[in-house]
Parts: C-alpha cells; structure tokens; sequence
C-alpha cells in the first residue's frame, strides 16, 4: 500500500462480493446458460461393478426423437484421450470394460433433456459381469482380478532425498510414495516403548449442490467450454491433449461455481460434453444429476496403521504410517493425495524421525479425487485418535501431553522443513478455554470432553501464479486473476488486497471472470493457495500499477491515495499523460515459492493449516448415540483479510467434518452396488445437527506467506473434528473407536460387544 | 417419470369408480412417496386420481373416546391440533417427529397407512391404539389392515377415507429415528387401553408387528418400565440394512419400549 497509515481494507470485515446475487437467485450458473441451436445431454452409466463391454449398439437410440448424436468410446479412443493426473487412465467413455456402477458408457445430444434422457434406454449394451473388487481388501487379494493389465501413461514428478514413488507397481496398486527419514531405524531402536493402531476411514460424498454441469461449442477457432471447474487452465491442458489441439485453440470460461469440496477439480465431464459438440456440430450442454454426481468421485476411504514411538518419559521419538487409500476405479488426483497425505500426516509433534508408505488402491468403486483436506483428513483422523488412546494407556491427560510436545513456532520434523508457523499450543488452549463448563455429570448418560489437532499445509509445491490488476480511466480497478470463486471468498478477499494496495475504497475494485483467454495462468483453485500465492501476485500487480502512476507523475515517492496521486485525481492524471481518453493502466506480476531441492518433496511447505478442535459429548450407553453438546473449532488464516469470510469457511468445513464424524458414509454392496449414493439415502449434515454450543475462533498468527501474513484458510476446519468427537466419547466411556462413522451401532458395540 | 394422464375427482365414488375403471391407476394424496417412486421411474401408473379435491376427507373429530382423521389430514394437521394433543397426546407426537416440516405439511395419514412403509410411523399408532380404518368399502381392525411389507388389506379401488383412534388409558411412542430419512429404525408405540396392553413395533421389520412378549410382561408385571427388564425380543426375521443390524433393532425394540413406557407415565 502507498499510503503510510494503517490497513483501511484488509481486515474489515465484509459480505462477500456476489453474495447477495446468490441470495436472490441472480447468479448464473453453467447450468443456466443457453445459446443458439443447443442440444441436451444425457449419460448412459454402467449398472455394474465391473463388466467387460461385449456390444453396444446406438442404431435405435439415434433415431429417437430430438436426438443429434449418440456418442461411445469408438468415437474417441487412444491413450492420449484418457486423464487423470500422473497417472491417465480414465477414460471418456468406458472403453472396453467399465470399472464403477456410474461410469459413463455412452451419451446423447438431444433437442430437450427429456428426449435425451429417453433415449438412453434404446441404447442396447451387452455386458459380461466380471468379478467386482468392491474393498481395498478385496483388491489386495492374492487372487484379485488385475483392474488394469495393461500399463497407463504416467509421469512421475521428482522427488528429493528421502521420498520415492512408484505407478501402478502391481495391477491393483495405482500409486506408491514412500518417505523415511535415514535416522528412523536407530531411533525406533532407541525407544522405551512403542504402539501400533489401526483405523478405518469412510469415505464421504462431496455433496456439492451445484452439479456438475458445462456447455461445449466449436468453431473454427477451436473449443470453447464454460464450465464449473475450478481448474480452468489445468483442464485446458487436458482438454488440449485429448482433443489434439494446440492450448490457445482451447478456451474454458470458469464461472462462479456452487460448491464443490474438491469435486471440480481437474477434468470431470468437460471432454464428454466436447466430444458431443463436436460430433453434433452443435453446441452442448451437460447437466449431472445429484445421484450421477454421487457416482462421479468421491472422497477417499482409507485404512491406516499408525506406529509410534515414544521415549521413556512418554516423549514422542518417532512415527511411521502405513496408508491404504481406496482410489477407486481410476486415478483421478490420488497419486497426489498419497504423497500429501504421507508427507505431511504424523501430526503436528516433535518426532525425531518419521516415515510412511502410502498406496492407492483401486477399486471398482466411483473414483476418488480431491476432497477438502486432501488426505489430511484421514490421517488426522488416525493420528489423533492414537495420540488420546496412547495417552489413554499410559495414565497421561491428553490434552497436557500435546500441549507438552507440539512444535513450537520455527520447529519442524524434518530437518530443512518449513518450522511451523501457529502457535498449536495457544490454539489448543483457546479452544478447550472456549468450551462452556461442561455441565454436571449425567448418571445415565456419561459426558466426555475431547480435543484434536488436524494438520495439512497449504499453498502447493513451488506453485506459480500470475496476476494483473487494470486501473482504468477513471481511477477504479479491474483484478485479473485465475482464482475461481467457488464460495470460499476469493473474489472478496482479492479485491480487498488490491483496493489495499491501490489505496482504494473496496467498491471500487472489481474481480474479473475467470476465462483461460483472458486471465492470467493460475493453477487454479486448489491447496488453499488464493491467499498464498495468488494474492501474493495481485498485490504485486497493483504494487506495479502504483509504480507505473508515480512514474506518470514524475515522482518516485508520489503518495497514491483515494484515487489520488500525490493529490491529483488519477483520471486527471491519466488524462494529462494520454489525452482527453486516458487510459488503462495495466500491472502485472508473477510469483512463485522457490524450490529447496535437498527436501522429500522439492520445496518447503509454504504454510501450514492446523485444525483445533474441543467437543464435549452426551453417549447413550443404551443406544450408542452420541449427541455433542459442544464444540468449538479454531483456524488460522495468519491474517484475517475478511474474518467473516474465515469464519464462513472453518464453520462450514466444521459442520462437514461434523458429518464425516457421526454420520456420513457413502457404502457399496459385496457386488460393488452403491447402497445409499442418492440424496435420499445418503445423510449429510443438517442445520439441526449443529450442537447446542457451536463457537468458531479465527487465531491470527500472523505468520503466513501471503499479502499481510496471510495464509489459506479453506480446508482447516474439517480436520480435527472426527477425532476429537471419538476422543470425547473415549473420554466418556472408555470405548476407543477406531472406525469412522460414529454411528450408534457402532459405539453400541464398542460399549457392549467388542469389550 | 413417465407419462401418465391426471384425475381430480370431487367425491369418494367418483374416484374408486376411476379405480375399478382402470387396474394401472392409483390414488395420490400427498404425493410424498409416490412422486419420489414415479421419479426413480419405480412405476408406471396409467393415471393418477387425486384426492385433494373430494371434500370431507381432510379433518380431526373428537366425539366421546374416540378421535378421528380423515385420510387426507396433513401430519402436521394431526401434531398441531389441539384436540389430538388433548385425547391422544402420543399420536400428537408421533406426527410431529415425521420426517421434516416440508413432509409434515404434505404428506397424509391416508397415504401413510395405505402404502405401509415398514418403517413409516402411524402404522405403529394405528396397531397400538387398536384403531379402526375406515374405507369406501368397509371398517378393517387395524391388525387385520397390516398384512407384510408395503401391504394392506386394501384391494384395488378400495380408498382409506379415514383413521377412528380409541382414546388409550395412556400411551407413548418412542422413535429411534434413521439418520438420514428420519423414518424409523425402530418405533414402538405402547399404549395401555380398555383392551388390554398393546406394544406395536415398526421398522425393526418386514411391516408394522406386535411385541407379543413385551405385551405379555407388561401385562403380567404391570405398566412400568421396569417390567421388561431382562426381556429381550429376538432378532429373527428382522431387518438389517446399512443403518442398523437385525441384533441391534432387537435390542433398540426393548430399549425403546421401556422409553415409551416411562413417557406414558
Ligand atoms: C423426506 C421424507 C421423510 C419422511 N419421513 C417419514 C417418517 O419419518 N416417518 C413416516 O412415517 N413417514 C415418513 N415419510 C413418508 C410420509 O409420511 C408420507 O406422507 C407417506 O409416505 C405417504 O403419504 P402421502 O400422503 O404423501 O401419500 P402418497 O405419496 O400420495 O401415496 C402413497 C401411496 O399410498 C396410496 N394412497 C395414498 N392415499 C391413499 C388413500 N387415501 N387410500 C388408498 N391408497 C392411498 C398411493 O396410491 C400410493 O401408493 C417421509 C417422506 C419423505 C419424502
């Protein structure tokens, strides 16, 4: 910022741009979007597991009324159409064989969706059911049917000293990362004593509201999509390769999105609705219906086996985690998530050596790709639970033996890391201070509090971003960037730090569209890196602007103020320098975090994101149902630039991992059938599950990469909450949980059976 | 969805004759069950005879000991209503806690009890109370109306047009809800009435049923939670699905049973 005084944007707090948009019902979603001669599709998907495809037959589809086109895998084949990220091997449409119930096998483009969808059912196919693989056991058999035979086009990326990953190492194996520090042998030797712990995890839907939806056209120009993505420039890519063209043939317009969690992430539906647009000549939209949406990717399952070390005296020395994630049918981003969820999942403590092997397991289940957390949830669901039971075991109160050995700000575990930086310590204090004094000891129903620390790190491997911030004529501002906005507040938050920078009120600062034509390269919105990296280059770009404006007024140190330069109304200025039009002044700036080579992963964490956590529960040792009374869940986003939007967001993620705790399991059948992917069946969280006391505190650290010491603060809230509802529970009754959901039945037999 | 044609008859007559005209028509009322099955294209009636229209259908009256509902009374109808809440103060309850306030204000006792949803509420009311079903055909006891998993008594054209509860001593319905439907995993109402103590179960199987053996000890120990102490229900032939396993409802019908005894008071 060019003026002296104190922050007059960031750090107020403000409704979100667009937020009342959204409200009335204004917003334009993909879905909503119309043009000239459109057709309609509809997705024929595999009823089956896991089927070899013998015939599929179009003839009598193709003459339905209304119906343009009928598209199958032999309309668009080869290695270079399938993605998924490292490791490609998801087809378009089924090629073959299907793999999931819900894989597409064929489409239609239609006149009206109704005519599209009555087709589907004149398409005739003609399967061979094969074995299905529904269970990361089931896959991992000896006698496993082999998924995938055949290799898949891979690229492994490379890693430093102490990590290594392998593709597909056997047929069911889609991913291996390793990572062991060279000292864990001796220093698990030295230990006085050591647990090992297994514990499942259920995999949950993302449940995003807004399905997936896109519209494809072409022209001579090329292919044009607008979409929901939230990686507009990496689905360029894909969508660049799969149809062989070169990337500016490609154009894919990204628009404000109804949720996702991680769902629209990298390449969905986008090529499908191209290939029907291209064949039909005509342009396409593709709409997902909630229960196609549930079969199209999900979050990832896992079992974990957590092995501690610990000195005599109880202090942490080392930890090691075996990580089976169940991948499901096809890669999607779990090559990525394994590495993140092993590199980063032992817990925030002071471990003197670490090491993990993580596999992704494939399944012939709906895929599972990207899930807020990213793997962190997982694993913080294990390594917390382990921590309270450990404790638990060893005559020590959980809560002072974290507070005894959290890192300290600066401190790492592995040598050359990035230290931490938030004060875990405080955090967990806050939290458990937050909590109300837990009310008198209920005879029947025995209460409990539980505490949990949930950690992953934020802002991806040496990311770049490029941003650009447009002052106009008149003196107010445009900010280019590749952010997309999908509810979490980037619009908002970038627009405050450019009215910051630029010493401008907020309303006179607007965030463009995001359009792969138009807008600077982003990797898009992912590893909560708006605030890290994006904003970091925004703030530079409008940093630019105010430089190029202190040159136009000939002097360096010219104060740029309320659409002021050094006094002068900036569209006189404008105007002085280039006639009676003025002009736009355009500042630009690219950003990227260096890379460490000597680290596992190339490049230190950029930031970290813990999760806090404190609930007290209610258990009816008759049902085994659970009620939490209260929790209180804390995040630090280093600098709040907008705290209500940091609230919106640990809120939110609080409420999912409420859900992930008690409740939400998406389950399939021996034969691989989904048994409750549809709204109907599928329980998500309700306002009406909120806890009675339900507090969420925003720890500014101040300490982040970002603009101001900003950090991300998107995927923290959701982290800590499982294992901290089961740590109070443990607290209440003694019955130590080690599967996810907490159902009823579940902590019934836990209290009655299994003990 | 598939097509269908669409009937709005003004009288019971009108729209059992538009039944027995038509073996692939069937009646809607709340359409809270029904819309959901023709979405998922679960069936294909040929038309659709809409009872919103057929006046007299809709309503509570009290007379004497014993309270009456029309078929097309709202849930929310029956939990709001004051005479209910007076009367049969369980059967208020039991309303209220079905489903959400959008199924409340739509769905009808009516359709409730005709599509016998083995987990639905009021077919565990109607067992427990001992009610009376009326419809355009006759009176049925309601242990003679619950015949097995989504069955009735009711033939084709045959329409529910209304529920006669006898006024209980006292009763109680204790829920253990589904998470995610809110219908029951296990209900069981328990009412004590001039014909003796009645224990009705639903959701724990294949339809609504009575506890035979939990009415017998209630009976025999008398009306106190305490009298089913060690009396435990077997899990044969109950239900076990992705929410609950057949031992475990069995266990939840006794749990739950003492509940709505201790509530009846
Ligand atoms: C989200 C959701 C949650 C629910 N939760 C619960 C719950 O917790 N507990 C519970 O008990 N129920 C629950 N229900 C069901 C609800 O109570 C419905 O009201 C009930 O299923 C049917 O009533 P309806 O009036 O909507 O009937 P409709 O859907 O209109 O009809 C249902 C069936 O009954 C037939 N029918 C309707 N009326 C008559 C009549 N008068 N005579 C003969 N046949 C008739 C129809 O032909 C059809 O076959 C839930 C429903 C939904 C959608």
């Amino acid at each position: 910022m060019s003026h002296p005084n104190q922050l007059e944007t960031v750090g107020v707090p403000v409704a979100q741009v667009g937020a009342m948009a959204r409200v009335l019902g204004e917003q334009p979603y993909p879905c909503d979007l119309a043009a000239a001669g459109l057709l309609h599709a509809a997705v024929l998907r595999s009823p089956h597991a896991h089927a070899r495809i013998r015939s599929i037959s179009t003839e009598l589809a193709a003459q339905q009324p209304g119906v343009a086109v009928v598209a199958t895998a032999a309309d668009l084949d080869g290695p270079h159409t399938r993605f998924g990220v490292r490791v490609r091997d998801q087809p378009v449409l089924a090629s073959g064989v299907v793999r999931h119930v819900g894989e597409p096998v064929a489409a239609i483009a239609a006149a009206t969706p109704q005519q599209a969808l009555a087709a589907l059912a004149f398409i005739q196919v003609e399967y061979e059911v094969l074995a299905p693989v529904p269970t990361i056991a089931a896959a991992l058999a000896a006698d496993a049917p082999a998924l995938f035979p055949e290799a898949s086009a891979t690229s492994l990326p490379v890693y430093g000293p102490g990590a290594a990953a392998c593709a597909e190492p056997s047929p069911n194996i889609l991913w291996e990362f390793t990572l062991r520090d060279p000292t864990f042998d001796a220093v698990w030797a030295g230990a006085a004593q050591v647990f090992e712990d297994r514990y499942s995890f259920a995999r949950a839907s993302h449940y995003h509201l807004e399905p997936f939806a896109c519209l494809a056209r072409w022209s001579g120009e090329g292919l044009s999509i607008d979409t929901c993505n939230q990686d507009p420039f990496l689905l360029r890519q894909d969508l660049a390769r799969i149809f062989a063209l070169p990337e500016h043939r490609v154009r894919v317009a990204a628009h404000a999105t109804g949720a996702g969690f991680g769902a629209k992430s990298y390449c969905k539906l986008e090529p499908l609705a191209a290939l029907l647009a291209r064949l039909a000549r005509r342009p396409v939209r593709l709409v997902s219906s909630f229960d196609e949406e549930m079969l199209s990717v999900t979050q990832h399952g896992a079992e974990i086996v957590v092995r501690t070390a610990l000195s005599r005296d109880g202090a942490p020395l080392a930890r090691e985690m075996l990580i089976d994630l169940d991948g499901g049918a096809y890669a999607d981003a779990s090559a990525l998530v394994a590495d993140k969820a092993g590199y980063r999942g032992f817990g925030p403590y002071r471990w003197q050596a670490v090491a993990c092997r993580v596999r992704v397991v494939r399944t012939t289940t709906a895929p599972a790709g990207s899930y807020r957390g990213f793997g962190g949830t997982q694993t913080s669901w294990a390594g917390e639970r382990q921590i309270d039971s450990l404790c638990r075991r060893l005559a020590l109160d959980p809560i002072a033996w974290r507070r005894a050995h959290l890192l300290r700000v600066g401190e790492a575990w592995w040598p050359g890391e990035a230290g931490m930086d938030s004060d875990l310590s405080g955090g967990l204090a806050a939290v458990v201070a937050a909590l109300d004094p837990p009310a008198a000891p209920h005879a029947a129903r025995p209460r409990g509090v539980g505490v949990a620390i949930g950690l992953k790190d934020g802002g991806g491997e040496a990311r770049p971003a490029n941003a650009a911030v447009r002052l106009t004529a008149d003196g107010t501002a445009i900010v280019q960037a590749g952010v997309v906005e999908i509810g979490q507040g980037a619009t908002t938050a970038l627009a405050q730090v450019a009215a910051e920078r630029l010493g401008l009120p907020l309303d006179r600062v607007t965030v463009a569209a995001v359009d792969t034509d138009l807008s600077p390269h982003d990797l898009g919105t992912h590893a909560s890196s708006g605030m890290a990296v994006t904003a970091a280059a925004v703030a530079a770009a409008a940093d630019d602007v105010v430089a190029q404006l202190r040159a136009l007024a000939g002097r360096a140190e010219a104060v740029v103020h309320a659409g002021t330069v050094e006094g002068e109304p900036v569209a006189s200025l404008l105007k002085r320098r280039f006639g009676p039009y003025g002009a736009d002044v355009i500042g630009r700036a690219t950003v990227q975090a260096p890379r460490s080579e000597g680290l596992p992963l190339r490049s230190q964490r950029l930031y970290w994101m813990p999760s806090w956590a404190a609930a007290e529960v209610e258990v009816d040792p008759l049902t085994g149902q659970v009620r939490v009374l209260q929790l209180v869940v804390a995040g630090d986003p280093g600098t709040a630039v907008n705290v209500l939007g940091c609230i919106g967001q640990v809120e939110g993620a609080a409420v999912q991992g409420l859900g992930q705790a008690l409740f939400e399991h998406l389950r399939v059948d021996s034969a691989g059938q989904p048994l409750n992917a549809t709204p109907w069946s599928y329980r998500a969280p309700r306002a009406t599950d909120l806890p009675p006391v339900f507090r969420t505190l925003i720890l500014e650290s101040g300490l982040g990469p970002g603009p101001f010491g900003a950090k991300g603060i998107g995927e923290s809230g959701n982290l800590a909450i499982p294992a901290a509802i089961a740590n109070a529970i443990e607290a209440a009754t003694g019955a130590a949980l080690t599967s996810l959901p907490l159902t009823p039945e579940a902590v019934f037999r836990a209290l009655h059976v299994d003990s | 969805m598939y097509a269908f044609t669409y009937q709005k008859p003004k009288t019971v007559a009108e729209a059992a004759a538009a039944l027995a005209a038509d073996g692939d028509a069937k009646v809607v009322s709340g359409g809270q069950t029904l819309i959901p099955t023709l979405k998922q294209r679960l069936a294909a009636p040929s038309a659709l005879v809409d009872l919103g229209s057929i006046e007299g259908l809709a309503g509570i009256t009290v007379a004497g000991d014993t309270v009456t509902i029309g078929a097309m009374t709202k849930h929310a109808a029956v939990a709001h209503s004051a005479e209910v809440q007076g009367a049969i103060p369980a059967l208020a309850a039991l309303a209220e806690g079905i489903g959400d306030p959008q199924v409340r204000n739509r769905g009808t006792i009516g359709g409730s009890i005709a599509n016998h949803d083995p987990a639905a509420d009021y077919p565990a009311g109607c067992l427990g109370l001992g009610a009376t079903i009326v419809t355009s055909k006759r009176e049925l006891s309601a242990d003679d109306f619950f015949t097995g998993m989504f069955s009735t008594a009711l033939e084709d054209d045959e329409l529910v047009t209304a529920v006669r509860f006898p006024k209980p001593k006292r009763a109680a319905y204790a829920k253990f809800p589904n998470p995610a439907s809110r219908y029951a995993i296990v209900g069981v109402f328990v009412a004590d009435t001039a014909s003796g103590i009645r224990v009705a179960v639903t959701g724990a199987g294949g339809g609504v049923f009575r506890a035979t053996e939990l009415e017998a000890a209630l009976t025999a120990k008398g009306f106190a939670a305490g009298s089913l102490d060690g009396v435990t229900v077997s899990s044969d032939g109950l239900n076990s699905d992705i929410h609950a396993s057949a031992e475990y409802r069995a266990h939840l019908i006794t749990v739950m049973a003492k509940r709505a005894v201790a509530a009846a008071g």
